[in-house]
């Protein structure tokens, strides 16, 4: 009774050479003409078009950006919000890895591989709006670095956190290459991945929230804070959880038959224990936020139609899914765990949006609304990262388990003190 | 931690710590000497609109069609004038980039595309901007404009005719006001000059001189008979310079850089203490290179199905 | 434009409040937390199973003593559980529904002959027929590995409503498989206890062992009772 078919064998591919085995895979596997297929491919097109327009014609063509907000839907969606929900890798790596929680091992792939392809079409998307993409080059190689910029850490850091998150997930395309030595090399290196995707997480979430420091009289007082980094850091850590928690139910059902027993059985403990973390970490925050108020004088604000807004997003989006979650984990249910996580994301989306967009020279007559063709390119940069996770799952051992292999002692004395497979 | 990701911490942290950051002032970049400032006496301004013109010609830019239309500046009009009905009648006020002591947008940004003259001016250097508009972001003054229907955009601002003031000249604008509404000097000698004026006709002029402080001091000053905000400053500008506010999370970087991968792998291997490798792994109980629990499927079930 | 000078730590006072407040609520909070909210449910241990019928973790379960299990992309195969196979004994004969049919949830879904009284089990989930196990309806002692070459149909899930989510998996199935144990318990004769505790199950069938000439009504209401 197994639906995934090459990965119990004992030979790696199946015994085929790696060029045959390279050419079967790119192969679609699966039904070609699905719901998701149809809807998503004619958004994706529509997009390069968009997109021709904007490299031909500039950003004014396809965007609604402004003199007074330079920042739209782009940059304040794909990546102030992308980036906070691929927060998951990391604090999932540090729960396993560095705090040695097994009973989480089984979603550490799914959510570093979530974690590393958000960080590549999000923070890649950032380059979709960009003035000149292609003087990129300039931070990376040294040209000319601006090192007292926020900005240039959070280049910095996304760049190396990416290949630190690679790192991380590499063991798993070693052993869909059927690679035995490069995979032992590989999860050699598991561990120092994890510590340096932890640290640089740390700061580029925090970062992210210091980039509007010095929009200080532009965001609205009610968000603005001298302490924006950490109350980003914060809540990246319950947006990132509640992603894997709402991400755990949808993989649960589009991908069930390449599920390994264990995971799909692990499954519920798992959700419980992350939504334990996440309302305690959201209790913190909320009294966070009271602080802020007090902090910053800015009692009197609520009263007004943006400090109706600030409630809505405080009380609506971070209070009640505390309540959603504090009562699905009293009531072990999964139900409820799953509601509280959709309104933690929908919160973050609220959060992010507040500082960088909504919130953000508010006072302006005329308010900075995106244009349709920004919606459809923020749509299909989404769609297009579900693309390739959906191509990573069903061929690598993301959600199953590694192939029978990787138990066995790698053939040559390299390493003379293996621990035999112990089953 | 693996040894690559221990150097390239150790790399990221030394060049962070080492690096001058921006505090009270920003760093000369050539040229010796007291920083230039011009000030601006509103109640000299008759809103003739010659320094728009005159900027423009220096510049290369368009000639400006409408303007009295045009109260702020644009890519295309590096300066322009505003017209404020205010408490004490009508008031026209000159916009243009303040070209502040500590720059926001020179701090912001991560190309050092924005640079602060050692006399004075701020000016944007093309070949070094990505279009990222983060400078726009940070400053408080709205300075920056962007080009946003080009498709090799640039940022757009005054420049305080750095160049002139290179040759020994003045901005065009100041050179060209009939009303004398505009000086050029050394910041200091000017702000000494219109403490002087408010000194001599204290019912004349608010007593402030505008960006003598704000955002830590602005290298072009202002003189009115009314509050600033009527005539369209930002009020809320404060008077520490923009770069400081970013300054407590600069800095605490390289901590983090260091403390962080130092207390993460401490914690890792006080927890794995007495931990069995798993399989498809290599153990090495002397230490050595942080091998961690590979994520491998485990053996979990046991073949209790026929299948 | 004059700027006040402000006590920096004006509120300072109130901000340590606030930190008391929430140290002195965090208590009562993680306590509310990880108290279980009905009475038992932390007490509710797994069911320990006696290991005479097998529960594999990947299979879903219908309480009519069917299963469901993901078989490829969009793909799910069915049988009837350990519990049913052994119950009931060889089958003489198995009754499958053609490729292309529909199922309804509930409904029959195939039956199974045992000494002439045929036993129709309910489909797990609804959906179509793609593919019957030839193999098993020739040599219905295939049923023997009801999960392995035991399986009897594959099945196309029906977009909505297939009833899949309602099926009991991991721990809701072990409580499940745990009454319906029990309820064989209580009819459990000392030697079939004996046979079964060592791991063989009778030939024909638990239900026959049981009760020899009422055993068809035994096996039905066992079969129903889950």
């Amino acid at each position: 009774m197994n639906g995934a078919q090459s990965f119990s064998e004992g030979r790696p591919r199946g015994g085929r050479s790696l060029w045959r085995f390279l050419l079967s895979e790119l192969k679609p596997k699966g039904p070609l003409f699905t719901v998701f297929n149809l809807v998503s491919v004619p958004v994706m097109i529509a997009a390069a078009v968009i997109l021709f327009v904007r490299f031909t014609h500039g950003l004014s063509a396809v965007t609604n950006l402004s003199q007074e907000v330079p920042w739209g839907l782009w940059k304040g969606f794909n990546v102030v919000t992308g980036v906070a929900f691929a927060g998951g890798a990391y604090f999932v790596t540090l729960l396993v890895y560095v705090l040695g929680q097994k009973k989480y091992h089984s979603i550490v792939r799914i959510t570093v591989l979530n974690g590393f392809l958000a960080y590549v079409f999000y923070a890649g998307a950032l380059m979709l709006d960009l003035g000149r993409p292609w003087k990129m080059l300039n931070v990376v190689i040294g040209n000319s670095f601006g090192v007292s910029s926020v900005l240039f850490l959070i280049a910095w850091h996304f760049m190396l956190y990416m290949m630190a998150a690679f790192l991380e997930f590499s063991p798993a395309i070693a052993e869909w290459l059927g690679m035995k030595r490069l995979r032992r090399a590989l999860s050699a290196l598991t561990l120092g991945a994890v510590v340096f995707g932890i640290t640089l997480s740390i700061l580029h979430q925090s970062g992210l929230g210091a980039l509007f420091l010095m929009a200080k009289g532009k965001v609205h007082p009610l968000w603005y804070s001298e302490f924006l980094p950490i109350y980003f850091l914060v809540s990246s850590v319950f947006a990132g959880l509640s992603v894997v928690i709402f991400e755990g139910t949808l993989s649960r059902r589009m991908f069930a038959w390449r599920m390994s027993e264990q995971h799909a059985a692990e499954h519920d403990g798992i959700v419980l224990s992350l939504s334990k973390i996440c309302a305690a970490v959201m209790y913190a925050y909320v009294f966070l936020k009271v602080l802020d108020v007090v902090h910053g004088h800015k009692l009197a604000l609520l009263g007004t139609s943006m400090g109706h807004w600030f409630l809505l997003e405080v009380v609506g989006f971070v209070l009640v899914p505390l309540a959603f979650f504090t009562e699905g984990v009293r009531w072990k249910s999964v139900a409820a765990c799953k509601v509280g996580a959709v309104l933690t994301m929908i919160g973050i989306v609220l959060n992010r949006l507040n500082v960088s967009i909504i919130g953000f020279e508010w006072m302006q007559p005329v308010r900075y609304i995106p244009t349709p063709y920004e919606v459809v390119v923020t749509l299909a940069v989404i769609l297009a990262e579900i693309w390739v996770l959906r191509w990573v799952i069903v061929r690598m051992p993301v959600l199953n388990d590694s192939p029978a292999w990787v138990r066995e002692p790698v053939r040559a004395a390299e390493v003379p003190e293996a621990a035999p497979a112990s089953v | 931690m693996n040894r690559r990701g221990f150097l390239k911490t150790l790399g990221l942290a030394g060049a962070t710590v080492v690096c001058p950051r921006t505090s009270g002032a920003a760093e000369p970049s050539g040229g010796a000497g007291e920083p230039y400032g011009v000030l601006v006496d509103t109640t000299r301004c008759v809103g003739c609109n010659t320094c728009t013109s005159a900027c423009a010609e220096a510049n290369g830019l368009p000639e400006p069609e409408d303007p009295e239309a045009v109260t702020r500046p644009t890519t295309t009009q590096w300066t322009a004038i505003g017209r404020y009905k205010t408490s004490k009648g009508e008031v026209f006020a000159k916009h243009q980039c303040m070209h502040c002591v500590s720059p926001a947008c020179h701090s912001a940004c991560l190309t050092a595309a924005m640079e602060k003259t050692a006399r004075g001016p701020v000016v944007w250097r093309e070949d070094k901007c990505m279009g990222c508009r983060f400078c726009m972001i940070s400053c408080p003054f709205d300075g920056p404009k962007f080009e946003y229907s080009s498709t090799n955009p640039r940022i757009r601002k005054c420049v305080m005719c750095a160049e002139r003031i290179a040759k020994g000249q003045q901005p065009a604008c100041v050179d060209n006001c009939p009303e004398g509404a505009l000086t050029f000097g050394k910041r200091n000698d000017l702000l000494r000059e219109a403490h002087k004026r408010i000194g001599n006709a204290p019912d004349q002029y608010v007593d402030h001189v505008y960006g003598e402080r704000e955002a830590g001091g602005t290298s072009w000053l202002y003189l009115a008979s009314v509050g600033f905000e009527e005539i369209g400053f930002p009020a809320n500008v404060g008077e520490s310079s923009y770069p400081m506010l970013t300054a407590p999370f600069l800095y605490s970087v390289p901590f983090v850089l260091t403390l962080a991968p130092t207390l993460l792998t401490s914690v890792a291997r006080a927890v794995r203490k007495g931990e069995e490798p798993h399989d498809g792994e290599a153990s090495n109980p002397a230490g050595g290179n942080g091998s961690a629990p590979a994520p491998a499927g485990s053996p979990g079930f046991e073949e209790e199905d026929a299948s | 434009m004059e700027t006040l000078v402000q006590d920096p730590f004006a509120s300072k006072g109130v901000e340590y409040l606030i930190c008391l407040a929430f140290l002195g609520s965090l208590p009562a909070y993680w306590r509310h937390l990880n108290r279980p909210a009905r009475l038992g449910m932390e007490t509710a241990e797994e069911p320990v199973l006696s290991g005479w019928f097998h529960l594999p973790a990947r299979a879903a379960f219908h309480a009519g003593h069917t299963w469901a299990a993901p078989a490829g992309p969009g793909r799910f195969r069915v049988g009837l559980d350990d519990f049913a196979q052994k119950l009931l004994g060889s089958p003489g004969a198995v009754a499958l529904p053609a490729v292309g049919s529909r199922l309804q949830r509930g409904d029959r879904g195939f039956a199974i002959d045992v000494s002439g009284s045929r036993f129709d089990l309910p489909a797990p989930l609804a959906g179509r027929v793609v593919a019957r196990n030839e193999a098993a309806l020739r040599d219905p002692s295939l049923l023997g590995d009801p999960y392995g070459a035991g399986w009897l149909l594959e099945v196309r899930p029906s977009r909505w409503g297939s009833g899949l989510r309602s099926l009991m998996q991991g721990r809701s199935a072990r409580e499940w498989l745990g009454r319906a144990e029990e309820a064989l318990r209580l009819r459990m004769s000392p030697e079939v206890g004996a046979v079964l505790q060592d791991g063989g199950v009778p030939v024909p069938g638990i239900a026959r062992a049981l009760d020899e000439d009422g055993w068809e009504k035994l096996a039905r209401e066992l079969l129903a009772r889950g």
